[in-house]
């Protein structure tokens, strides 16, 4: 008798982001290994999300510079 | 004292105390973070520059005039006002400035990466250059709910109260935000492969 799905699809934004509950992990976890359009959507969006992971930009180092000259110039109170 | 090994709270304690060296660590702990959010909201590298300074500006005095009380919560606290100011930008200016250089290639070519632990320089320089049009190119609802979930760490919870919207409208927009993300890739993918294999 196949399991009755009682999330959803948004469920899985908050699995992927570790916002569930041990016992939605468990029910989420056991689908994506039998459902395989389920675990087709949620692959996708694990893949957006490792790139994501990776992505952070480099802060110019002038800025850096004006903003550690701002701080030994204030003086505190 | 080696500060590396110093969490935010302790090199708050001694930044507050007077030592500089320990701010200079946060802020290079932090600051590609900080910088990468405000970016993502304005679009514009001189804009986010400019922001990026006035929050560390604002960070500065609230600690020097003695008036931070975030207990211990220093990273969110910064990306909350970082996010606040540049929200209030990007509603101001109600535009997306494209500034191109004299030899018309756009500013964004000269936006270095920070390190990622994919491949070679060039693809991943491609990819993330890839990454960063298409969180452009997203509606605001959902680059906003990316934003605050993927660089502020915010729950969705949280930021479902933040923008006034119920849990499932902020999970809705991240979903759609991934997918939109990923179905962008995939549309650039066939396209270098049909111009690839064209004859």
């Amino acid at each position: 008798m196949p399991m009755t799905q009682t999330f959803t699809d948004d469920d899985l934004v908050r699995y992927l982001y570790d916002e569930v509950n041990e016992d939605e992990r468990l029910e989420i976890k056991e689908s994506l290994r039998s459902d395989r359009s389920l675990r087709k959507s949620f692959e996708e969006m694990k893949e957006a999300k490792s790139l994501l992971d990776g992505f952070t930009m480099k802060a110019p180092e002038h800025v850096v510079s004006r903003i550690l000259h701002a701080s030994k110039n204030l003086q505190s109170a | 004292m080696n500060k590396t090994s110093l969490n935010d709270s302790e090199l708050l304690s001694l930044y507050i105390r007077g030592n500089e060296g320990a701010f200079e660590e946060l802020l290079n702990r932090h600051k590609n973070r900080v910088f990468t959010t405000i970016y993502l909201i304005v679009k514009d590298r001189y804009t986010a520059e400019d922001l990026m300074q006035e929050v560390f500006i604002k960070v500065i005095s609230t600690i020097k005039s003695g008036r931070y009380n975030e207990e211990g919560k220093f990273l969110p606290w910064i990306l909350r006002i970082a996010h606040n100011l540049s929200i209030d930008h990007f509603r101001k200016s109600k535009r997306y400035p494209m500034i191109v250089m004299e030899d018309g290639s756009s500013i964004f070519n000269s936006i270095e990466f920070s390190e990622a632990p994919i491949e070679t320089e060039h693809i991943k320089q491609d990819t993330y250059n890839l990454l960063k049009s298409f969180v452009k190119d997203l509606p605001d609802s959902q680059r906003e709910v990316l934003i605050m979930r993927h660089y502020m760490k915010m729950s969705f919870q949280e930021i479902a109260d933040a923008t006034d919207v119920s849990i499932n409208t902020a999970l809705g927009r991240m979903r759609y935000a991934l997918i939109n993300l990923k179905k962008r890739f995939e549309q650039t993918q066939n396209a270098y492969d049909t111009n690839f294999y064209r004859r």
